[in-house]
């Protein structure tokens, strides 16, 4: 347990300390949320109802399928893994480290558009406090499941590049995060039901246990599958 | 005592075997080479031993246990990390408590905050042999360990290893640097064709082909010296010498060399490309 605490903070200062992951993680999105937030707040005269779940869908789901698989391949995609298998350390901790780092990032990064959101757009919270926090922690967890999917079966590094957008982009189309979901033919608000970023969106709005549970299902097949294929590499 | 035992060992990548039949073993205290040209399978059958790669026949045993320590050919690192934090996480990792005493090992106090990605190639070499010899195994092996180093950092290297011999750590490795081998090694295999082409003393590899002596004279009468290859010193140089007392012509300069470690490698390498 001492070892793998002691990985986990290496691996959060490893984080910050890595261009490629800091852009994903807190740079763009916060740019983003502050340039993109202004600009939904005067064309939606409603948007401050939904601008913390909606921001925080758009950078967490950014960081996990963009930011975060860049993490695990630099050790599952190249012989880093053999180093760490090498020096006594399990073939499952590098990911669950990365979990654990960046779901630590993704909390932060949250909290910093909540807070700002609510500072600088006066933006309001949904009304049931605790059903949103739940609802983030929930999202959080199976975006992280996705970002751990993509980082450990990509082959190549245009890999992580690829698969990323073919999550992102559908994310945050079907999300609901950048315009209402049910404008949105009825054939997409279905597909949209397996993507975290919608399921996140709506539990973090007006959550239901069966939105929960899905998002807790994602997260586990998502780190079971990913658990195996990181003791065939 | 043996410490590795590899028996009727077989490695095939798809349907061509690269590796056929391969069966030595290696004693305690053993500085050990493993040689052969580019492609011969050195960096495979290490990798295969260290339970990196799986293997389709034979066996592979540690009798005296299991624990070793491994530098590998392509060894690498993330490219932000410290030298000191991944020091200090393998031996968190291994349940060593004495980060300094591996640190001053290759004095790598001075570039303990560097990241991986600023070091030199002969730096990366001297941390992944500290991050090799954490675990405190009995066995070390290191793959081409001294490719790329220059003079000064390579005899650093080779004291180390020595000083580790001496302590009682078995050493194996591939190397393409013959005098390395020679100067280093006790006993060795040379992997040709995907088989074991010898194996056993570095003295003995050298002789199973120094029936051969070059002899090298010089003469008033000739500006380039003569070179004659012979088998059999006694009797063919004084049958030489005769001939050209015979021919009453005076010899200068007269040169008998042995094959280095480096002639033989490179006639075994030749016949295995022929």
């Amino acid at each position: 347990m001492k070892a793998f605490v002691h990985h986990v903070t290496l691996q959060w200062k490893l984080d910050l300390r890595n261009k490629n992951v800091l852009l994903p993680y807190y740079i763009i999105p916060l740019i983003f949320f502050l340039v993109m937030s202004a600009v939904f707040n005067s064309i939606m005269p409603d948007y401050d109802l939904v601008l913390i779940p909606s921001m925080i869908v758009f950078s967490v789901t950014m960081a996990a399928v963009l930011g975060m698989p860049v993490t695990l391949f630099e050790i599952y995609g190249t012989d880093v893994k053999k180093m760490f298998h090498l020096g006594n350390v399990p073939h499952y901790v590098p990911m669950a480290v990365s979990v654990v780092s960046s779901f630590v990032h993704f909390l932060t990064l949250s909290v910093l558009i909540t807070g700002l959101g609510s500072l600088i757009y006066g933006a309001s919270l949904p009304g049931n406090v605790g059903l949103f926090i739940v609802g983030m922690l929930g999202f959080v967890l199976a975006s992280e499941g996705v970002g751990v999917l993509i980082g450990v079966f990509a082959r190549k590094q245009s890999d992580i590049a690829i698969m990323g957008q073919a999550v992102f982009l559908p994310s945050v189309i079907l999300s609901g995060s950048m315009f209402p979901a049910d404008m949105l033919p009825k054939p997409l608000q279905y597909v949209s039901y397996v993507l975290p970023a919608a399921l996140g969106m709506n539990a973090m709005n007006d959550g239901t246990v069966w939105m929960m549970l899905v998002l807790v299902g994602i997260m586990l097949v998502s780190l079971t599958v990913s658990f195996f294929k990181t003791k065939q590499l | 005592m043996k410490v590795l035992d590899v028996s009727r060992f077989s490695k095939s990548y798809g349907s061509k075997e690269v590796l056929h039949d391969i069966s030595f073993s290696i004693d305690q205290k053993d500085m050990f080479a493993i040689l052969g040209v580019n492609g011969a399978g050195k960096t495979t059958l290490l990798e295969c031993i260290e339970g990196l790669r799986p293997f389709n026949q034979g066996t592979v045993s540690f009798p005296n246990g299991d624990t070793f320590g491994v530098q590998l050919q392509s060894s690498t690192l993330p490219d932000n990390i410290k030298v000191g934090e991944i020091v200090e996480l393998i031996c968190v990792w291994n349940d060593s408590p004495d980060k300094d005493k591996y640190m001053e090992l290759l004095d790598l106090h001075s570039i303990a905050d560097q990241a991986y990605k600023t070091l030199s190639t002969g730096q990366k070499r001297k941390l992944h042999l500290i991050l090799a010899l954490i675990n405190e195994g009995d066995i070390l092996f290191l793959d081409e360990p001294t490719a790329g180093l220059d003079v000064e950092a390579r005899a650093e290297f080779h004291a180390l290893l020595r000083k580790l011999n001496d302590a009682g750590k078995t050493i194996v490795f591939s190397s393409h640097d013959m005098a390395e081998v020679e100067s280093l090694c006790t006993r060795m295999i040379f992997l040709k064709g995907g088989e074991i082409a010898f194996f056993g003393a570095v003295e003995d590899f050298k002789k199973s082909v120094r029936k051969t002596y070059t002899v090298t004279i010089r003469t008033e009468q000739s500006d380039a010296p003569l070179v004659y290859e012979l088998t059999d010193l006694t009797n063919e140089l004084l049958e030489l010498i005769q001939s050209y007392k015979d021919k009453k012509i005076p010899i200068v300069d007269l040169n008998i060399t042995q094959p280095s470690l480096e002639d033989v490698f490179l006639k075994f390498a030749g016949e295995a490309k022929s």
